[in-house]
């Protein structure tokens, strides 16, 4: 009995929608490790785990954001410079003697507003997500450059030092904090995605709107929430960012935005909306950082990583797009305008 | 006394100087399933939008469940506790049955989702109805079938007091028809009430207690259950007759074998067409004519088997667009799908011309002796500048020119008659007995007969893949087919 109940619950995992791709590109990640472990005996130790997971945790945590706004349908270009603003937000108020704390409630704020601009834009004023979040990409980052007066900050300082212990050089439990912090905030967002009212609304809106809105579906609040989610962890990179080097760098975040795109989509979530669950994105984070990491290893040049990265992420789009197109002609066999279920069948 | 659901008085409704609704009205009961019975398509969707949403209106007053909600002095654009179904599905198909039913919903209150809870509720939502639905299951995974009993329960869970049911035989096979008009009779019992809107009057004759019948934007008749019969619609209705079969189409040559072609929902499906023979395939269960469609046009691979055009074997390879090999496709919705509406009629008569001629530039002197030899079947419409404003007649006189012009051996075209009001569904005859005058065989793919008969050679029945019976006499059909709406 027990075991027939196990059996359910693991069957009813399996087929949760976008596991097939978590497990495929699992066997994926896998692989990747056997392969680097044995080219380099040193990839397996666990001081390089604990530096690849605390490299994989700014992908992560954008990818997060990434994946939530694209399960509605639509795409976040301006992570990387809001990365880059919060970094500069942050430890310009630092260097100006603001408490830390403060600046991190600050440098928040300041971003959440761009998350709000961003859903607000796409939702009510109706601009395509990819125009919107373009503008709001070059707006952030120009306010990155624009609050130290184009310059990069001096040091933040000792009176940081809480902080930075905090975000990024800290241990709890024999793990980097920025770790500790990439798991919170992934259990909330995974919690809230796949748990919660907001969670199916985000998924309406990315696979039908117009039924999402006929049912009742609030679109410009559901929207603006997944833009506010993307800001939120784009700010927690920001500052982990500025706890990592002590200082505010205009430039820093660059590309981020596309990073975030290629863990997400790595990890099964679609570029056409609707579809994908976070604990792909820890999968697409995970090869992203072991790729990265176990390239450099190797000793493969920064323009072979390159390469390498860029062919996978376009044969997992197209894996992507193949599975769904098969789908489309499955459903189209199937039911669509096809097959009574065996339930129904016998009742007609 | 019976209480009323909707009451429509003497509404008047103009967009843009055009008068869709010309003092209409109607009333509709409680528990009543009331038909609607367009003969032409104009008015019909303002009228489901008047009945949906308080939208505004030139004269007039509607009552919702005995509550004035719209007139001609204000119309609050609030909407009325009415659901569509047609074949477009609001359902949202990345989710599951459960979700769909009950968290897509306004009287949906818990932040937390409790899967269980709700696939408890849902299931015991259909348990009542006699059904077995796994509630588990994604919504893009059902049948058509079972989306419209999913969207059915939804709205009545939604609290929809007025459920309007628009074309459903368009989708529905007619076992599958049967089977939902089943439930419709159960939640009448409930106060439930239904506009049922059907194309065929003995379609509506069997479901509904009243039948109106829409014209221009008029409601030119409400006919009573106790006064159903064909005579008392033969003043209003076009009787297209049944086709004869001339026994001269069959000793034409067969211009298209299908052999044995197996895929999920076909199972070893065979037949020839002869030249400019009509024949239709009747799916009961509304499954293999998906595959037949989804083979023409290169979507999937059968299994096994061959098509034979011409004498010539075809690769039915995935990808391939069997047009260049002489097999044309009309969509169900063939306006939609296969016009461009930006560029000229001209063009979109000619839009392969470059394929057929074998060469990249088409001299003018070619088109403009394209253009006049068409102009007296097309007339002015020929020198359009671009497809929009022209009307649904123009634009189906131009997806079936086009055959015409490029003369493929054969033609499968799924549901034609879907969509269409009395009077354009009398044009789509008039132009496939054109193309059949031309030699091209016709391959009519359908759920429902609709008007098939009255062009149809031979009729095949397919039944879970296989092909079950033919006939060219209504008399030589099962009895469950022959009763269809014709």
């Amino acid at each position: 009995m027990g075991n027939e109940k196990k059996q359910s619950k693991l069957k009813r995992i399996v087929a949760k929608r976008g596991m097939g791709q978590v497990i495929t590109v699992t066997f994926g990640l896998v692989g990747l490790i056997i392969v680097f472990s044995f080219l380099n005996p040193f990839f397996l130790t666990s001081r390089n785990i604990s530096n690849l997971l605390r490299q994989i945790a700014p992908t992560l945590l954008t990818g997060i954001g990434q994946s939530f706004v694209l399960i509605t349908g639509n795409i976040d270009l301006s992570i990387g410079s809001v990365v880059g603003m919060s970094c500069m937000i942050s430890a310009t108020l630092m260097t100006k003697g603001v408490v830390p704390w403060v600046a991190v409630l600050i440098t928040y704020l300041a971003s959440l507003l761009m998350g709000l601009l961003n859903g607000k834009l796409i939702s009510k004023a109706k601009l395509p997500a990819f125009i919107a979040t373009l503008g709001t990409m070059t707006i952030a980052r120009g306010i990155a450059q624009i609050v130290n007066n184009n310059y990069n900050t001096d040091s933040i300082g000792e009176a940081a030092e809480g902080f930075q212990q905090f975000f990024y050089y800290g241990k709890t439990l024999g793990l980097y904090n920025t770790i500790w912090i990439t798991l919170v905030i992934w259990l909330i967002f995974n919690f809230l995605l796949s748990r919660t009212r907001t969670g199916r609304h985000l998924y309406a809106v990315g696979s039908n709107l117009h039924a999402a809105h006929l049912s009742g579906v609030n679109i410009s609040s559901t929207i603006t929430k997944a833009y506010l989610v993307s800001a939120f962890c784009a700010t927690t990179v920001g500052l982990i960012t500025t706890a990592t080097s002590g200082m505010g760098t205009m430039d820093a975040g660059n590309g981020y935005e596309l990073y975030a795109v290629a863990a997400s989509v790595i990890g099964g979530v679609s570029t056409l909306g609707g579809q994908g669950i976070l604990l792909g994105t820890v999968v697409g984070a995970s090869i992203w950082g072991v790729l990265q990491n176990g390239l450099q290893f190797a000793g493969a040049p920064v323009a072979i990583r390159n390469i390498v990265i860029g062919i996978i992420v376009i044969i997992t789009v197209l894996m992507d797009i193949f599975v769904r197109s098969n789908k489309r002609i499955g459903k189209a066999k199937t039911s669509a305008d096809g097959n009574s279920s065996p339930a129904l069948k016998h009742k007609l | 006394m019976k209480e009323e659901i909707l009451r429509v008085e003497n509404v008047i409704r103009k967009i843009n100087g055009i008068t869709y609704l010309n003092n209409i009205t109607f009333q509709i009961f409680k528990g009543e399933i009331m038909g609607l019975l367009p003969l032409d398509n104009h008015g019909k969707s303002q009228l489901i939008e008047l009945i949906i949403q308080n939208v505004p209106v030139h004269f007039g007053r509607v009552y919702f469940d005995d509550q004035l909600v719209n007139y001609y002095e204000h119309s609050s654009m609030t909407r009325n506790r009415v659901y569509l179904i047609d074949k477009e599905t609001n359902l949202i198909q990345d989710l599951k049955v459960a979700d769909n039913i009950c968290v897509l919903n306004h009287t949906f209150s818990d932040y937390i989702i409790h899967e269980k809870k709700l696939q408890r509720v849902a299931a015991g939502l259909f348990q009542q109805l006699g059904i077995e639905l796994d509630t588990d299951q994604y919504v893009s995974e059902l049948s058509l079938l079972e989306k419209t009993i999913v969207e059915l329960v939804r709205a009545v869970l939604n609290g929809a007091q007025l459920i309007i049911l628009n074309e459903l035989s368009n989708f529905l096979s007619i076992e599958e028809l049967a089977f939902f008009q089943r439930l419709l009779r159960y939640y009448t019992q409930k106060g439930i009430s239904f506009l049922y809107i059907a194309n065929h009057h003995e379609e509506a004759f069997q479901i509904c207690h009243r039948v109106m019948l829409f014209e221009k934007g008029k409601i030119i008749k409400i006919i009573a259950e106790k006064d159903f019969s064909d005579e008392i619609l033969q003043p209003y209705i076009l009787s297209f007759g049944r086709h004869q079969v001339t026994n001269g189409q069959h000793n034409q040559t067969g211009v298209l074998k299908c052999q044995d072609l197996w895929t999920e929902n076909l199972k070893g499906l065979s037949f020839s067409a002869k030249k400019g023979e009509c024949i239709t395939i009747l799916d009961m269960n509304n499954r293999g004519i998906q595959d037949i469609a989804a083979i023409i046009n290169g979507f999937r691979q059968p299994e096994s088997g061959r098509i034979v055009v011409g004498g010539k074997e075809i690769s039915l390879a995935p990808g391939r667009n069997l047009f260049l090999d002489g097999v044309a496709y009309i969509p169900e919705n063939p306006v939609q799908e296969s016009l461009f509406f930006d560029i000229s009629y001209l063009e979109n008569l000619t839009f392969m011309l470059e394929r057929k001629l074998k060469r990249s530039i088409i001299p003018r002197r070619v088109l403009w002796g394209i253009k006049e030899e068409y102009r007296p079947l097309v007339g002015d419409e020929i020198e359009a500048e671009d497809l929009w404003g022209l009307e649904m007649r123009s634009l189906y006189n131009l997806v079936y020119l086009r055959l015409l012009f490029y003369k493929p051996k054969v033609v499968f075209i799924m549901q034609p008659f879907s969509h269409a009001d009395m009077y354009l569904r009398r044009r789509i005859i008039e132009l496939i007995n054109m193309v059949k005058a031309k030699g091209i065989a016709v391959i009519i793919l359908a759920v429902s007969i609709s008007d098939t008969l009255s062009i149809t050679d031979r009729l095949l029945i397919m039944e879970d893949g296989k092909l079950v019976s033919s006939g060219q006499r209504l008399a030589d059909l099962p009895a469950y087919v022959a009763n269809q709406p014709q």
